[in-house]
């Protein structure tokens, strides 16, 4: 589904009064079946952005259509996998997955079936029972993603998955997302401060200046998957990447 | 690029951070027979040094020794009216504490989620919640007279806060994160209570039942010292009555055991709660 971002700004009211201006008359386009990344320093405004692309926030100013429509509260089109991924512990991996469809009033025939399939894609059929705690980090990546899937969202959000991996884990992830992404044909968007995992997984790289929230530059990392992070291709992107930061943080007030 | 599937007889590594929260830092070694000789040895002591302030004291009226009380506990366990005192005070107990909890849950799960209802009601809450449970004895004779109805209500007023304010704070604090979840996946008000805050809450909420449980049986015999005929507190009445000082202690103690029993009960069930959350 394509996203359009036209002009999109967010003021928050900061701590001492006043007003915090963290996103600016942003514009830009995700294209359907994207793999889009946003990349940035801390604070720079990548999690308020996706926050208002999922709708449970509302910007400032200018406007979020996604497939054309504007976005104005979450639902279960857009997914987005928060980075604590905030899964239900009173659930089991199956009841976790499950809740997206009892919502949707799927009945328990399909609720089951579907549910199964999804925990089965995400390889994780063997702990179906179990419940999250008991469950290492990788495997509950697997369960917010499984649980997110399951309501067959057009988009993805995902809010610094990788974050809470081991480097080991994480490279695993990075192959089953990108397998799962090519099996489902989804649009995803995520945030991430890691140039590797950036220039790994994504089509397009958004480098976004720090402080100002807009984004510098955008760099198309034209390679065939899976790659070579030593490639020409890739070293090409990763400099294109570093002077796009550079660059931002010497126009940083 | 498919990841290994763990199997069921090998559990995978729990990262270590999981690990680090779960064990106390220091851990005394557990000594053989410590949960069950320690706590006698206790018992034992606390039992000596009460034989020898008696026997010091020598006045079975201001200070009968542990031998004395047991054996008068044994003069009216024969005669069968300590089980029904014990029986007519669970009852009492029983129907105070769940009404109190009937109620509290929903209010407290209300005031919980809407902030504005919170604080509409916050101050009569703070008001009504400092007023001891004593002090509505005036009132439980004057409204219902004599009979179970006083006690029922003395342990109602006693166990209702706890498990009211305990509630209002489990819900209050749901993790926000659980919230935008069940959002996302398009949730009406009426399943994000039911799916999402209620099992939240949950083992919070049993905080507050487990010391409301502790709060009301403290209380019950408070309670029945309001007109009743029959139960632990009227016993304990009674025998101040008849100058019996033996039977009072006896009924004091029988008052601690089943306490100590409900408390047991309830960490049980606690844990079997909190083993899932």
């Amino acid at each position: 589904m394509k996203i359009e971002i036209t002009g999109v700004g967010k003021r928050f009211r900061g701590r001492l009064g006043g007003e915090v201006e963290v996103l600016a008359g942003l514009d830009l386009t995700v294209y359907p079946k994207e793999l889009f990344c946003l990349l940035g320093p801390n604070g720079c405004g990548k999690t308020t952005l996706l926050n208002m692309l999922a709708g449970f926030d509302t910007p400032t100013s200018g406007r979020i259509t996604m497939g054309g429509r504007t976005v104005r509260e979450p639902g279960p089109a857009a997914m987005m996998i928060q980075q604590e991924y905030g899964l239900f512990p009173w659930r089991t991996v199956q009841g976790n997955v499950e809740y997206g469809l009892e919502i949707q009033g799927v009945k328990t025939g399909a609720r089951r079936r579907r549910a199964s399939e999804m925990i089965e894609l995400v390889g994780l059929a063997e702990a179906a029972g179990r419940y999250p705690r008991e469950l290492s980090a990788g495997m509950q990546q697997r369960l917010a993603l499984a649980r997110a899937l399951v309501v067959e969202p057009r988009v993805l959000f995902m809010d610094e998955p990788f974050g809470a991996l081991d480097a080991m884990t994480r490279h695993r992830m990075h192959g089953e997302l990108l397998r799962i992404w090519r099996e489902k044909g989804m649009t995803i968007v995520f945030v991430t401060h890691d140039f590797n995992e950036a220039l790994l997984l994504a089509d397009r790289v958004a480098v976004m200046n720090p402080r100002s929230g807009n984004i510098g530059k955008i760099i198309t990392v034209d390679q065939p998957r899976p790659r070579d992070l030593l490639s020409p291709a890739a070293t090409e992107a990763r400099e294109a990447i570093h002077r796009a930061l550079i660059e931002g943080f010497a126009a940083a007030p | 690029m498919n990841a290994p599937l763990p199997r069921k007889s090998q559990p995978p590594p729990v990262p270590p951070e999981t690990e680090l929260q779960q064990q106390p830092v220091f851990r005394m070694p557990v000594l053989a027979g410590e949960r069950v000789l320690f706590p006698l040895l206790a018992l034992a002591g606390f039992l000596l040094l009460w034989q020898a302030a008696a026997a010091w004291y020598a006045n079975d009226y201001l200070l009968p020794g542990p031998a004395a009380v047991l054996l008068a506990l044994v003069e009216v366990g024969r005669s069968g009216m300590l089980l029904e005192h014990i029986g007519v005070s669970l009852y009492r107990f029983t129907a105070g504490y769940l009404l109190a909890v009937l109620l509290a849950l929903p209010l407290g799960m209300l005031l919980g989620w809407y902030s504005r209802l919170h604080r509409a009601f916050d101050p009569l809450i703070q008001i009504l919640r400092p007023i001891s449970p004593v002090a509505w004895f005036p009132l439980a004779v004057l409204w219902f007279k004599i009979g179970d109805l006083p006690a029922i209500f003395i342990i109602f007023i006693a166990s209702f806060f706890p498990v009211l304010l305990t509630t209002i704070a489990a819900v209050r604090g749901v993790d926000r994160i659980y919230i935008r979840v069940a959002r996302n996946f398009g949730s009406t008000d009426w399943d994000l209570l039911r799916k999402v805050v209620v099992p939240a809450a949950f083992p919070a909420i049993t905080v507050g039942l487990h010391i409301a449980l502790g709060v009301g049986w403290i209380h019950l015999v408070a309670g029945e010292m309001l007109g009743a005929q029959s139960g632990l507190g009227y016993f304990i009445i009674d025998a101040r009555n008849f100058l019996r000082t033996d039977l009072v202690i006896a009924g004091m103690l029988l008052v601690g055991v089943m306490g100590l029993i409900l408390d047991r009960l309830m960490s049980w069930a606690e844990r079997q709660v909190w083993s899932r959350w």
